[in-house]
């Protein structure tokens, strides 16, 4: 199997081709957050999904048996289950003790279904960092079926519910009393209300408790209350048809940007998000980046081979539209495209060019060809953005500007993509005094040394590395994924009161 | 990456109930900052299993009662067969004097007889695991 620096492509293969090492290989390298990792997680959370069920319940409910015999159960109907177990790490050394495996036995915990123990390695909200990606990762690998086991959890742990399709909470008897099923949290988000146990006295008082909270208001049935024993096995088939029974999910689950919390700030669920130059290495990213927080994508390109695999690779809430942005008519089609899908909410004006030649020999109309992308192709886009967002109360413009927008580019002469970047940090202010009222805002990032198609001469160079290095404050290039926290901030109603600022991710590239 | 912490399975037979050593074992690994996943095994295929599911850098197996040497030949065997031979085996346990050099032929990494230091243990778990992590970071599996 390949070594650490391998192509993510030759793991991944093997992954889809059953190589069960694999699997736990790329799992792996998901949680240590490694390059490989990272280029794997973004192919990952976009790929076609398995059918994803959550079991959570408080410490002690009986989770991990519930586990072993919904699995046994799941697979017996004809499905290939992979399980997936998180228990905490450590807060004060960092181990953990992966407890869950050993009450799935050694048959479910070999022969019938793909296992894996994950720590949460202080990850919050009852589920570790790696469990979307490690979904992706185990339905690459062929299973239709996901079970995920939450950390023991409280009231509050509810992060489970935005990775799966159905979320279960096992409770066991004798847990509280109604007062208990009144409160808010866990039990109002999920989708199924277990009372495990049930060969134990007062599972029939907890049964009642959950069958009082299981209509919804404004839902048209109640949701499935079901008393489960992996004893005698009470339930467990009941349990299986209704994890796996069709539903949708509401769209709003949550109460969004709830007042003092951090929920919902970067959610982009419903929304839809245009992103021009998106076949290239950028503007594919920020698409996956916007598509990952919930977004309907439309991808902009002239390449329209780069844009079938984009729509290959993030499948649904993906648009593409082969187009010019420096031809009026093809920026039209764009926003047709996104009022189609349902409005427009984001615009990324990712399409750009450079031009490295020395001031003095270049020729104006190569200047005019930069100048009218970088530049004129992006107020076309803002202008007609802005009508629809003006009219819809709000939306977010990121300009994409660069690091060399804000200071000069020497020694790599390029007078027309440095005039046209600096040229956008200021439109980017005007724009967004401009419409600042009317609820649409206007912001920019400036990425500095990123590895894409017009960066490769340089990072595939010895001396352009080294003067990266050298001259870049932290010490090194951007690497994948680090633009993509600033983007989603800008995107996202994380950055509702910022106006017309332009953000430089550049490793410190413009502060000296 | 070398920060990530050292994953390791322990396991023991689900017929043999002698669970204080392993489930101690297992609480100064985790005081070592490792990652552990435990499982009683059926049949040695199940600890195999495990090990590529669980992409573990040690295995430790706990004998209390039989099939010291006979259960990690099998297990060595296996892990050997399925790809996964980079993968250390410690032993633990009632281990009997005459076990050893049967044990040691069949590969094992280590052996621990009654009485070993937990700390020891745990930095055998720890050398073991970062040597075995820093070969796949340079070769791959194998």
């Amino acid at each position: 199997m390949a070594p650490a620096d391998a192509p993510v492509g030759t793991l991944l293969d093997a992954v889809r081709e059953g190589d069960r090492r694999a699997l736990g290989r790329l799992i792996s390298e998901i949680e240590n957050g490694s390059v490989l990792g990272q280029d794997a997680s973004a192919a990952l959370c976009a790929a076609a999904r398995p059918v994803v069920v959550g079991i959570t319940g408080p410490p002690g409910a009986g989770k991990s048996s519930l586990v072993r015999v919904l699995t046994t159960a799941i697979v017996g109907a004809g499905h290939r289950v992979a399980v997936l177990l998180v228990d905490p790490s450590s807060p004060v050394t960092g181990g953990a003790v992966l407890g869950d495996r050993i009450r799935l036995g050694g048959g479910a915990g070999s022969t019938t279904a793909y296992v894996r123990s994950l720590a949460n390695r202080g990850h919050p909200g009852g589920l570790a960092a790696a469990v979307p990606a490690a979904i992706g990762a185990v339905g690459l690998a062929g299973h239709d079926v996901v079970l995920v086991e939450t950390v023991g959890s409280g009231q509050s742990d509810i992060d489970v519910v935005d990775v799966v399709d159905c979320a279960v909470l096992a409770c066991p008897p004798g847990l509280g009393d109604h007062v208990q099923a009144l409160k808010s949290g866990i039990q109002e988000v999920v989708d199924v209300l277990v009372v495990t146990k049930a060969d134990q006295p007062g599972s029939d008082r907890t049964y009642h408790q959950f069958v009082e909270i299981s209509h919804r208001l404004g839902e048209e049935v109640p949701r499935p209350v079901l008393k489960t024993s992996s004893v005698t096995g009470e339930g467990i088939a009941e349990l299986a048809e209704a994890v796996l029974a069709p539903r949708r999910r509401p769209v709003h689950r949550r109460h969004a940007a709830a007042p003092g919390t951090g929920h919902g700030l970067f959610d982009l669920t419903g929304r839809v998000a245009i992103v021009t130059g998106a076949s290239g290495g950028l503007g594919r990213q920020f698409a996956r980046v916007l598509h990952g927080a919930g977004a309907t994508v439309v991808a902009g390109a002239r390449r329209k081979d780069r844009l079938d695999d984009l729509a290959v690779e993030l499948g649904d809430r993906l648009v593409p539209v082969q187009c010019d942005v420096t031809v009026e008519s093809d920026c039209d089609r764009l926003v047709d495209a996104a009022v189609a899908a349902g409005g427009l909410d984001v615009l990324v004006n990712n399409a750009g060019t450079g031009d490295v030649v020395r001031a003095e020999d270049e020729p104006l109309d190569q200047f005019r060809g930069v100048v009218e992308l970088n530049l004129v192709g992006l107020f076309a886009m803002c202008q007609r953005a802005a009508r629809v967002m003006i009219g819809r109360g709000s939306g977010s413009i990121i300009n994409i500007a660069s690091a060399l927008g804000l200071v000069a580019s020497m020694p790599i002469r390029q007078a027309g993509y440095c005039a046209s970047k600096g040229a956008v940090v200021n439109l980017t202010r005007e724009l967004a005094a401009q419409w600042g009222r009317t609820g649409v805002r206007v912001n920019a990032l400036a990425p500095g040394w990123f590895r894409s198609e017009m960066t490769d001469d340089m990072f595939d160079d010895d001396r352009g590395m080294a003067h990266i290095e050298r001259n870049t404050p932290a010490g090194r290039a951007g690497r994948p994924g680090e633009l993509d926290g600033a983007l989603l901030f800008l995107a996202a109603d994380a950055s509702s009161y910022v106006l017309g600022q332009t953000i430089a991710v550049d490793g410190g590239w413009t502060i000296h | 990456m070398t920060t990530a912490p050292v994953r390791v399975l322990l396991s023991k037979s689900f017929i043999d109930s002698h669970d204080r050593a392993i489930k101690t074992v297992a609480t100064a690994l985790r005081d070592a900052s490792m990652e552990v996943v435990l499982i009683d095994y059926e049949t040695p295929e199940d600890v195999v299993v495990a090990a590529l599911d669980e992409d573990v850098d040690v295995v430790g197996l706990s004998f209390m009662s039989g099939g010291q040497v006979d259960v990690t030949a099998t297990v060595l065997d296996a892990l050997r067969t399925r790809g996964a031979g980079d993968v250390p085996v410690v032993v633990g346990g009632t281990i009997r004097p005459f076990d050893v050099p049967a044990l040691e032929k069949a590969g094992v990494a280590a052996v621990f007889r009654g009485g070993e230091k937990l700390s020891a243990m745990a930095e055998t778990f720890d050398r073991l695991g970062r040597r075995r992590r820093e070969e796949v970071a340079r070769h791959g599996t194998r």
